[in-house]
């Protein structure tokens, strides 16, 4: 009767010596697939200026017709995004719009923490989205 | 007609069409590129091929003639082979920038790609790398887009005639380019734009732009001129990003520079954002309802005490119908006075009392298409393409394509002058002299229509003696034109089988309109062009619906529908369900002696600005300051604002519904397009709202109220819809049957009338004649507030020959002071050799120069003299 005891008991300490299934999260965070869908960015070009040129091809496919572009033209008549809205709230994740773009203008990032406390911190305007998604709830102290 | 078999299937086609028109009949595609239905074709894609049988090679589709008998395919392996080939062809320096490329979505090439089933081109080219051509006005060029189809070239030159583009070069080549040296002769229409299959004609000035398929389409009507040309606003977001326009309408999708490049001045940032009311000396900023009440006690006020006859309404023919009948009930049936008039008492009456007596007809006897049709047209007083485009398109259209005789009587150039067979520079004042020196030299000539002088003419001998009297020798002198070109004339009006007569600004706004007008009717009448298809008389009013605005009986003489009081006070006292007044009341000349005296305490003033649109606006100006009471609704802030009591802001013609009536009696449909920027509301809802605080509401709580009470109360709008007027509209035509009045029963009346001799009076002080007219991309004062077309024509000018500019030492650009016996106004001097010496021209439609300052009542012909400003400052 004590052979099913130790059997048990050998599981029980292999578990105990492996290494956790669980994380301690935010202190330790998980790293997600390359191919993650988190939150947008939008890219741009080596000079600095923004890839967009306001086609509307990503607001135009958007099922969930969470994006907005006012465009505009500069002198040169090259075509930019005068604002980009972007409302996460309303935002699938499908992807749609970094496959439309046909500049590679809209990307998405690895970044899954998106939540807020309101609404109205979810819609994302062009300068936001311009910069690449900031990691939150950091801690300093040690994981372990 | 020829009977066919397209695809097997039985096509019956009308004479002289093509096989592409007759499959199109059938219901049956066939791709096409380069063809487009307003021009000729030019056959130039040779995407359009299509087989017939017994024919070896293809044929193109577009400029093939239907025959009889003729079996054709549209759909055969080889005919295929060809499509493809010809779209390999075009995407072969096609650049593929669909992203970033203004047609995109409505791009001809994109759609006969995908409908095509096209993936691609295998035939290497680079890409062309021209340069863009930006610096045209309104319009750019990308010749890398182009694939020279000749559109926009046979548009340029076919519809419009202004022929300001041109292929140039050849071969590979071969590229868009300007008729002459670098200068665009253009008249911003933006046909081209239109007519470009691809994106290489765009319009420049959609800075912020959209895509196509992001913007709704909402059809209206041009409410600009009054030619009425249906367009089509384009809206995202509650802004209106440009206009286009469809081929199937009555004005074939053709606009002009303001109704194309006009629609800015609906954001303008200069709108009216809240009712205004004068505290302490300055207009404040309040809300509606404190408008409301401080318009309405007062308006009680004064009419409890001096009566109802103390009030004064001026209208604008901007309004659409609904607005001009909610105003004039609002006189008739909340106020209780005819006190009501508008700028049309210069104008359209004039036309209107002239042309009632003559002919019973309120306005132009015939519709735009006719014109295309006739045999000579004589343009007297008014250049068409700067009052109403549209109109002018079809003459120029008349005499270059369809060979009618185009005779120009005018006192200075017009832009119909090359198409003209007959041009002659007469004084200005004297257009009813050169009717009756025409018509007595038709006579002399009996090359009059006896026959129809006879059977539906009254009063011929009266007229026939009149012309007796008058020596061929004083029209002469007074007309300043040649005996030859006289006869000439004459002979060319007589002598066409069915002949028009346009007239406008110059012969209508003189002082002696009236008798003008009627000497007009007369030459028509005596050549018995009246009663036949087309031929007729076309009075031109430069303003939106100045016919709809009389129509609605915005005048004291009559009731809506120029139904006298005396038989419709019925009708209307059960609808209305109150007592009509019946006093005679006041026009404008009258209001304004009315002002002076104190008789008149106060005016309302509905979307016009009587400081820059009436003549003598100095006098009008000291008047309505006097007004105890000065109401204005209007869209833009405007020198009648500036003195008013109390503003309201009111919603343009984007923001509202309504009808509108054009200068052929067609109407017409204005739909909403975006909602009343900021607190504005159409101008009946602000007249109902004003009568609902008076106590005694007129019952309009939708617009379509409004135009149900007019089917109920103007016979010509009976059994008209709302609903069932979109579209091309309805043409409705007042006409007054002959009583026993002037016409003496008959169907017409002469009307033998001499005009006075133009005064000559302080010649030696004021050594120039003044006419006032317009700009061609200005209509009335609205439009310049567009940006787009104060690009075009920025600021007001005078325009002198460059020999009397000589003799007073004056260069181009210069400002100068002009000065009438009553006013003055400064102005940069524009050489022109368009006036003849001893006249300047001055275009009316800046209300910061006010021009009519300067005229005397009723005119708009002054003696003037010219002095430089200041220093020299060039402009």
């Amino acid at each position: 009767m004590i052979i099913p005891l130790l059997q048990g008991l050998k599981l029980t300490l292999k578990y105990f010596f492996s290494g956790k299934v669980t994380m301690e999260y935010p202190e330790k965070k998980w790293d997600v697939a390359e191919r993650w869908r988190g939150r947008h960015v939008l890219t741009k070009h080596p000079s600095g200026k923004i890839r967009c040129v306001a086609c509307m091809l990503c607001a135009t496919v958007c099922p969930a017709e969470c994006i907005s572009i006012e465009a505009a033209a500069e002198p040169d008549n090259r075509k930019y995004p005068e604002k980009y809205t972007l409302d996460l709230g309303r935002c699938i994740f499908c992807g749609y719009c970094v496959e439309v773009c046909p500049k590679e203008a809209i990307e998405m990032t690895t970044a899954y923490e998106i939540s807020e406390y309101s609404r109205e911190d979810l819609i994302l305007e062009k300068e936001q989205l311009l910069e690449p998604p900031a990691p939150r709830y950091e801690t300093k102290k040690k994981a372990g | 007609m020829p009977m066919l078999t397209i695809d097997d299937i039985d096509v019956t086609a009308d004479e002289g069409m093509t096989i592409l028109e007759a499959a199109g009949k059938a219901g049956i595609w066939i791709p096409t590129l380069c063809y487009y239905p307003k021009t000729s074709p030019s056959d130039s894609c040779r995407v359009c091929a299509v087989e017939i049988e017994g024919i070896g090679r293809p044929m193109t589709s577009c400029n093939t003639i239907a025959a009889e008998g003729m079996r054709v395919h549209t759909d055969t392996p080889r005919v295929r082979a060809i499509r493809e080939e010809v779209m390999k062809l075009v995407l072969m320096d096609h650049p593929l920038d669909c992203p970033i490329c203004p047609a995109a979505g409505e791009c001809e090439i994109q759609n006969l790609t995908y409908r095509l089933g096209i993936h691609g081109t295998d035939l290497p080219l680079e890409r062309r790398t021209d340069p863009i051509v930006g610096h045209w006005p309104l319009i750019e060029y990308n010749p890398n887009l182009c694939i020279t189809c000749l559109r926009c070239v046979k548009v340029c030159h076919e519809v419009i005639g202004a022929s300001a583009l041109a292929l140039k070069d050849v071969g590979y080549n071969a590229r868009i380019g300007t008729r002459e040296g670098d200068t665009l002769w253009c008249d911003f229409c933006g046909e081209c734009v239109e007519a470009c299959p691809t994106g290489a004609m765009s319009n420049k000035t959609v800075k912020r732009w959209a895509r196509s398929w992001e913007m709704t389409k909402t059809p209206t009507i041009c409410p600009l001129c009054s030619a009425g040309c249906r367009m089509e606003i384009n809206v995202k977001d509650g802004r209106i990003f440009r206009i286009t326009s469809n081929i199937d309408t009555h004005n074939s999708g053709t606009l002009c520079a303001g109704g194309r490049f006009g629609y800015d001045l609906v954001h303008h940032e200069e709108r009216l954002d809240s009712p205004l009311l004068r505290r302490n000396g300055r207009l404040e900023p309040v809300f509606w309802e404190v408008g409301f009440t401080y318009v309405a006690e007062n308006l009680k006020r004064i009419v409890k005490e001096s009566g109802p006859d103390s009030v004064a309404g001026l209208a604008s023919p901007r309004l659409t119908n609904e607005d001009c009948y909610a105003f004039q009930k609002f006189f008739r049936a909340v106020i209780g006075t005819n006190n009501i008039d508008s700028e049309a008492r210069f104008s359209y009456l004039r036309v209107q009392r002239a042309m009632e007596l003559t002919t019973g007809h309120m306005g132009t006897t015939g519709s735009l298409e006719d014109l295309l049709d006739t045999d000579a047209v004589l343009v007297i007083g008014i250049d068409p393409l700067e009052e109403t485009p549209a109109l002018g398109w079809k003459v120029k259209l008349a005499a270059r394509r369809y060979d009618s005789n185009l005779i120009v009587a005018n006192s200075r150039e017009t832009s119909l002058d090359p198409f003209a067979r007959m041009r002659l520079r007469i004084r200005p004042y004297s257009e009813s002299e050169l009717a009756l020196g025409m018509m007595k030299i038709i006579l002399d000539l009996d090359l009059w229509d006896g026959k129809f002088v006879r059977n539906n003419t009254a009063n011929f001998l009266p007229m026939k003696n009149l012309l007796d009297k008058i020596s061929l020798k004083g029209i002469l002198r007074r007309t300043g034109v040649t005996e030859e070109g006289l006869r000439e004339a004459a002979l060319i009006f007589a002598q066409a089988p069915r002949a028009s007569i346009i007239f406008g600004g110059d012969v209508i706004q003189q002082e002696n309109g009236l008798q003008c007008v009627m000497n007009l009717v007369n030459l028509a009448l005596l050549t018995g062009n009246l009663d036949r298809d087309n031929a007729g008389i076309y009075p031109i009013f430069e303003k939106g619906n100045i016919l709809g605005l009389c129509d609605m009986g915005v005048m004291p003489e009559y009731l809506p529908g120029y139904q006298v009081a005396a038989s419709a006070r019925g009708t209307f006292e059960r609808v209305w369900k109150t007592d009509l007044p019946y006093t005679k009341g006041r026009t404008v000349p009258d209001i304004v002696r009315g002002l002076e005296t104190g008789d008149v305490r106060a005016v309302y003033v509905a979307g016009a600005d009587p400081l820059t649109d009436y003549p003598n606006a100095g006098r009008l100006a000291a008047a309505l300051e006097k007004a105890e009471l000065l109401v204005v609704q209007d869209i833009f802030p405007s020198p009648t604002t500036r003195i008013a009591h109390c503003v309201f802001p009111a919603a343009s013609f984007a923001e509202k519904d309504g009808t509108m009536t054009n200068i052929e009696h067609r109407i017409q449909r204005l739909n909403q397009a975006i909602p009343p920027l900021g607190p504005s509301m159409p101008d009946w809802n602000i007249l109902e709202q004003v009568s609902a605080a008076m106590g005694s509401s007129m019952g309009f709580f939708d617009v379509s109220d409004v135009f149900r009470e007019m089917t109920l109360t103007i016979p010509m709008y009976k059994g008209l819809k709302f609903q069932t007027l979109q579209g091309d509209g309805r043409i409705v035509r007042p006409f007054v049957e002959a009583g026993e009045g002037v016409r003496r029963g008959r169907r017409y009346s002469f009307a033998p009338v001499r005009t006075m001799e133009a005064p000559e009076k302080n010649r030696d002080a004021f050594p120039l004649e003044m006419t006032a007219g317009r700009s061609m991309y200005h209509f009335g004062s609205i439009s310049t507030r567009s940006r787009n077309l104060l690009g075009l024509c920025p600021e007001g000018y005078v325009e002198i020959n460059p020999q009397d500019a000589d003799a007073l030492d004056i260069g181009d650009g210069e400002r100068v002071e002009v000065r009438s016996p009553v006013g003055s106004f400064v102005a940069p001097v524009k050489y022109s050799g368009r006036v003849s010496p001893g006249m300047v021209y001055v275009p009316a439609n800046f209300p910061e120069l006010g021009v009519y300052r300067l005229f005397e009542e009723n005119t708009t012909v002054c003696r003037v003299k010219l002095t430089r400003y200041g220093e020299v400052d060039r402009v």
